[in-house]
């Protein structure tokens, strides 16, 4: 996927923008002063105020100012894009099949899949990662592995 | 005297077998880490935290620190002998560390830079325990508007004195705010921006946003890049300095080891230390030209004050409980999760911990001096080993520790959604610092804040009306206003000079 470097600036600066905006609506559901002094409301509301002032100025200027002729730089590679897909499917699995099952998946499928390396090699380094880490983490540092919930 | 008692004490607790060992484990996976791209100290801090729960806190923050001063010390070998820094800090490295090399000059150049980094951080660890204590004494008179004060002045350091856009950089820390502001009030103690997610009552840990922002975002970046590295070969017996360069070298260490020192102690990025020793070295230089071509003062001042910037960052750290950075700022964080109190009461109420990790950073010093200067090629062939094979590891070892900080899957997908995060905010040139120093300081802003305003019946002015927070805040306004009266004055002294050349 390519996108142009100021569409990309232009959507960064209205997503700051917005994240002002909501915080500062959402400020304005909590108490902002008390006889006592500033309340729950009241960082949130000058915050959210600040962060709508400095993210209508980021828009402000993506628009105004002139730039390069517009270059196209990649938002993300293959490679990129494999590792974060491989990343996320990862992550997801983990509570399902536990620490060492998807570590290994994960590990073969980057290794085979995004880096084009050879499956022998993928298997050896992920089924000796995987053991290596189970054994550094779990048995030596006794740090509690997600476990799986399917099996 | 006291001072030197109290390292007695603290050399006493470091150089128990135990905690030499996490001194050498934390000096050489530092080191290893400021020679491998794409995995810098913070990350490779935040990673290895949660390891460190079941431990020891001096032990711990022995290991933790040494992590950080060995990665600044890996970071010049990769510079110089691949022009590729492995850490900001070493970027001027590169300049005459890698021309050095070129003229088959590599030995002298590493042997200047470890020599020059264990002379500048001893010297550095000296200053810290005279310093430290000295200001945690001065801070005991700090009250609310003190602490915003300090609390600001790191805040703007950071966003204003380093290059970029800094309505980025401000948006960045805006966003680390905003952040802190999920769960709890600090004041009341109610419930905010938690959207129904009881797991949001305690806040977003700060651990997972810096694994998110740091490791996963710096592996995702580093993969558009076909790393790719042939180091050169050294050998031992060529790591080593002629009179020559010992007589070049000497005055621009002590030079870069002060200029260090007091840039270290102030908050702010870490790269301006070394580019402005490089910039007065090479003033006071008789030949200019000689730089960018391998002048060896070029390697040992600006080395010198890196290392020692490093060592100064726990000034403010230990004495002050504010971080100048984004790696103390994590170490802050460590702080909290082992039960200490950052601030001026940790040299009263924590010695033990306090002192042993100042002597600590002596044996780290020594360590990595003899370290570094047999092992250069051991360190060099790291960068042998194919990016494909480390980063899925790296990413593997940061689930690992996201989850070990309670157990909890949550942590784990928030750990992924901030990887995407930062990949974006490096993406469109947004700073992930101040975001991480904003999330950090900001229940010690808000609170600071509150009890002005409570105790002062809403009325924020003293923090500008009394002695100590009033100077703080001109020092902010110093920081806000000095680089562009900076700029203007070069640009109109460059544009006169241009109209004389004219003329």
């Amino acid at each position: 996927m390519q996108i142009r470097e100021r569409s990309g600036d232009l959507v960064m600066a209205i997503a700051v923008l917005a994240i002002g905006v909501a915080a500062l609506v959402g400020s304005l559901s909590y108490v902002y002063q008390t006889e006592f002094g500033p309340d729950a409301g009241f960082f949130p509301f000058w915050l959210g105020l600040a962060q709508t002032a400095v993210g209508a100025a980021l828009v402000w200027t993506t628009i105004r100012v002139r730039h390069e002729p517009h270059t196209k730089r990649p938002i993300g590679t293959r490679r990129q894009f494999g590792t974060a897909a491989a990343f996320i499917v990862y992550v997801v699995v983990l509570p399902l099949l536990g620490f060492s099952a998807s570590t290994f998946v994960f590990l073969v499928a980057v290794l085979a899949l995004v880096e084009a390396r050879p499956w022998l090699v993928s298997l050896l380094y992920a089924a000796g990662g995987t053991a290596s880490f189970v054994m550094l983490f779990e048995w030596a540092f006794r740090l509690k592995l997600p476990a799986a919930s399917i099996f | 005297m006291e001072s030197f008692s109290s390292l007695a004490l603290g050399f006493s607790i470091a150089l128990t077998p135990e905690n030499l060992l996490y001194c050498l484990a934390g000096t050489f996976f530092g080191t290893v880490v400021g020679v491998l791209p794409g995995l810098g100290p913070a990350a490779a801090i935040t990673i290895l935290l949660p390891l460190t729960f079941g431990m020891d806190p001096i032990s711990a923050f022995i290991m933790l620190g040494g992590i950080y001063y060995g990665s600044q010390y890996g970071g010049s070998t990769t510079a110089i002998l691949l022009r590729m820094p492995g850490e900001s800090s070493s970027i001027v490295t590169t300049f005459d560390g890698y021309a050095m090399a070129k003229q088959g000059r590599a030995g002298p150049a590493l042997a200047v830079a470890a020599i020059g980094s264990f002379i500048a951080g001893t010297i550095a660890v000296v200053a810290l325990m005279f310093v430290g204590p000295l200001l945690a004494e001065a801070a005991l008179a700090f009250g609310p508007p003190e602490y915003f004060a300090v609390a600001l002045l790191g805040l703007c350091a950071l966003i204003f004195v380093e290059g970029g856009s800094k309505l980025k950089a401000l948006a960045s820390a805006g966003g680390g705010f905003l952040l802190a502001m999920i769960g709890l009030d600090p004041v009341g103690g109610q419930e905010r921006f938690i959207f129904g997610q009881l797991d949001l009552l305690d806040g977003i840990d700060f651990v997972v946003v810096a694994m998110g922002l740091f490791a996963v975002a710096e592996v995702l970046v580093s993969l558009e890049d076909a790393y790719s590295a042939k180091p050169m070969s050294v050998r031992l017996r060529n790591l080593w300095l002629t009179w020559d360069d010992w007589r070049a070298s000497w005055k621009p260490i002590l030079r870069g080891s002060a200029l260090g020192f007091v840039m270290g102690v102030l908050p702010g990025p870490g790269t301006i230390a070394t580019f402005a020793s490089y910039g007065i070295e090479r003033h006071l230089s008789k030949d200019r030209s000689r730089f960018g071509r391998g002048a060896i003062e070029g390697v040992a001042g600006p080395e010198a004050a890196n290392n020692s910037d490093t060592i100064a960052r726990f000034v403010p750290l230990l004495s002050l409980g504010i971080p100048g950075s984004n790696v103390t700022a994590i170490l802050l964080s460590a702080m909290i999760l082992h039960g200490l109190t950052p601030g001026p009461l940790l040299f009263t109420q924590e010695p033990d911990f306090v002192w042993a990790l100042i002597a600590s950073m002596y044996v780290g010093n020594a360590m990595l001096l003899v370290l570094n200067l047999p092992m250069v090629p051991l360190f060099a062939s790291l960068t042998r080993i194919p990016y494909s094979f480390l980063y899925p590891a790296v990413l593997v070892v940061t689930v690992i520790g996201v989850y070990a900080i309670d157990n909890d899957m949550y942590n784990v997908w928030l750990l992924a959604l901030f990887g995407a995060i930062g990949y974006l905010m490096r993406r469109f040139e947004f700073p992930a610092a101040p975001l991480v120093l904003a999330l950090v300081l900001g229940p010690l802003v808000e609170r600071s804040l509150y009890r002005t305003m409570t105790i002062n019946q809403g009325d924020v002015s003293v923090i500008f009306t009394r002695p100590i927070s009033g100077t703080i805040m001109a020092c902010i306004g110093l920081v806000l206003i000095g680089p562009p009266l900076l700029r203007f004055w070069v640009a109109r002294r460059s544009a006169n000079l241009a109209k004389r050349s004219v003329q």
